[in-house]
């Protein structure tokens, strides 16, 4: 610890801690001025000073003290990274440093919130049964969808503090803060992420995230506050580089930065001429082109195609119907996702009639276990009859958290024949179904979006339902006729099962007739 | 004695400072008591400003610190290192080309 010995060392400890210095960095520069000022004052004594007079002498000989403090702290500066290179420092990392401690929050607090969920569920679960209460009983875990949120703060409000300190302890003062502040700021302005089950997303978007800007702001303001009372009163050690460089020197971090500068610009003009580009188009395409292919396929739906078979028997499957045509799919949360504009009774879609009582539907991966009427395979459906083909209308819903590949088997109709054999014939995505909610338009539809590829498949009904509507209103509700070939048409057929695979699809029986 | 000298720091100092290292080993006090017995007090400067200079010249690498105890007193004792050599020579080098050429302006003045 320096002595206090003279005013002039004590001024220059103050300004310099008003400025931001520390006590370790400021102990050296401190103790070698109090030796100074003790060596004048002991030789002040010899010449036979007073105590008092020497004292004064010795402050006197030794300077100014804010010429020294403003001397120190450039030297000081110049002794740190961050205050040689404080446009790279506070202008440029601040971001990276964000992703870095978001990461290191976000692992606390999910080691944190599993060791607090495993306690409240203590009593011998296992990671299994954790998981399936959170499956049964979502509500139950609220706390759990807050946490992006929180990490979010957490990890803002860090980032500045930590720039914060940065700057003090570099002596920069608060502008160099300022800049980190508003740097975090933007980019938590950004900021999206949210959790839901199955799905944790991370990213930059639109609309934006006014309170990922203010937090920075906030603490950036707390601590420009807090550095204007620490300094009341006191001298500030105003240096070239404690405010912004209005002196520029062409240094390689000015040049480095400014390329990156030109670049990014460059890159972000590029992007956004790009973006224009395509959002001129999309607009176009939305205009002129979806609205005609939509009408034209859903008139061609309307006129029918030509029967295929004379001989078909619809089958009924009012038992094992567990959805009526206008339940919502589970899973959206505002209602509306439904097949209400299906009409229901005996009606011809692509050729082949079908007895539409409801919706046989089936589990995916991502519907929650706790819809009991809802099973992962219906059984036994009876025929009681040989037939060559039969015809399902039939749909799946895609879940947005669990990609379902094309050529996924995402379900089975098994047929049971009278002499105890079955034969199943797989429901390939791609091939026999494609996700309900998808384009009718083919113009620069999505690839693999258009249209199943199985020879016996074709779209047999396009709707809208209110949620398809707000969500993605260039999209149509989509339903297929597939027809398959009896492996053995010469063998009783008793009856079919209906399986899913339990996919990333939830497979969905309308009709099933046989012929 | 007066306020600290800003022309102290442009350049001179730099020059006293490492010749006097360059004889010996000296800490702060002595490298101020130096300079004003050799230079006569030509110089007026507060004498604390040598500690920011001394760091200065330390962060570039011409001189090294070591601290030791001396009659009851610790202080920091400053040895000047190969590139201060080097930089020592190319400062006196430089001064004696600018006296000379200030030297012969005087001289042409007086004539």
């Amino acid at each position: 610890m320096p002595s206090r010995s003279g005013t002039v060392v004590a001024a220059v400890e103050r300004c310099l801690r008003a400025a931001g210095g520390s006590g370790r960095s400021l102990a050296g520069p401190l103790r070698e001025l109090a030796d100074h000022h003790e060596d004048l004052r002991l030789a002040a004594l010899a010449q036979g000073c007073t105590e008092a007079e020497a004292e004064a002498l010795a402050d006197a000989r030794l300077g100014e003290p804010t010429d020294l403090a403003r001397q120190w702290a450039a030297v000081l500066r110049q002794a740190s990274w961050w205050g040689r290179h404080p446009w790279l420092g506070f202008g440029i990392l601040p971001p990276v440093a964000f992703l870095l401690v978001w990461c290191l929050v976000g692992a606390g607090v999910v080691a944190a919130g599993g060791l607090g969920l495993w306690l409240r569920h203590v009593g011998g679960f296992s990671a299994g049964d954790l998981a399936t209460a959170f499956l049964a009983e979502p509500e139950a875990f609220a706390e759990v969808y807050a946490v992006p949120a929180g990490v979010n703060t957490a990890a803002l409000a860090l980032v500045v503090l930590g720039f914060g300190r940065l700057a003090r302890r570099a002596l920069l003062g608060p502008r160099w803060l300022a800049l980190a502040g508003l740097v975090t700021a933007g980019q938590g302005f950004f900021l999206q992420n949210g959790l839901e089950p199955h799905r944790f997303n991370f990213g930059y978007g639109w609309p934006p995230n006014w309170a990922g800007a203010a937090i920075p702001l906030l603490v950036a303001g707390l601590l420009v506050a807090e550095w204007a009372v620490r300094r009341r009163g006191v001298r500030v050690v105003a240096g070239p580089l404690v405010g912004w460089p209005l002196t520029w020197r062409v240094t390689p971090t000015l040049v480095g930065f400014a390329l990156l500068a030109a670049l990014v610009l460059g890159l972000g003009l590029r992007l956004r001429e790009a973006a224009g580009r395509r959002a001129a188009r999309l607009g176009w395409l939305r205009r002129e082109v979806w609205p005609a292919e939509r009408a034209a396929a859903v008139e061609e739906l309307r006129r029918g195609h030509a029967p295929i078979t004379r001989l078909a028997t619809p089958v009924e499957l009012a038992p094992w119907v567990n959805a009526a045509l206008a339940d919502s799919v589970p899973g959206d949360p505002a209602g509306g996702n439904h097949l209400a504009s299906l009409p229901a009774g005996l009606h011809v879609f692509a050729g082949v009639p079908f007895l539409i009582d409801g919706r046989v539907q089936l589990l995916g991966r991502d519907l929650p276990p706790h819809f009991p009427a809802w099973p992962t395979r219906v059984r036994e459906i009876p025929i009681g009859r040989h037939c060559g083909n039969l015809h399902l209308l039939h749909g799946a819903a895609y879940s947005a958290a669990q990609p379902v590949p094309p050529g996924t088997v995402v379900g089975r109709l098994v047929i049971r024949y009278a002499d105890q054999s079955t034969a199943e014939l797989p429901m390939v995505a791609g091939a026999q179904v494609l996700n309900w909610w998808g384009p009718v338009f083919t113009t620069e539809a999505p690839a693999g979006e258009r249209r199943p590829s199985a020879p016996g498949t074709t779209l047999a009904w396009a709707g809208v339902n209110p949620a398809i509507r707000k969500a993605v209103p260039d999209y149509s509700l989509r339903l297929y006729r597939t027809t398959f070939a009896n492996p053995h048409p010469e063998a009783w057929i008793v009856s079919i099962d209906y399986a899913s695979a339990v996919t990333g699809a939830a497979p969905f029986l309308l009709g099933l007739t046989v012929e | 004695m007066s306020k600290t000298n800003p022309s102290f720091l442009n350049g001179v100092p730099e020059l006293l400072v490492l010749q006097l290292l360059a004889r010996r080993e000296m800490y702060g006090y002595e490298i101020v008591r130096a300079i004003q017995e050799e230079t006569k007090d030509a110089f007026a400067f507060g004498e604390g400003c040598i500690y920011p200079y001394l760091h200065h010249l330390q962060a570039e690498g011409w001189v090294s610190s070591r601290r030791q105890a001396v009659e009851g007193r610790s202080r920091n004792y400053y040895t000047l290192l190969p590139a201060g050599r080097q930089r020592l020579e190319d400062l006196t080098r430089e001064w004696r080309r600018v006296a000379a050429g200030i030297g012969l302006v005087l001289e042409g003045g007086h004539a």
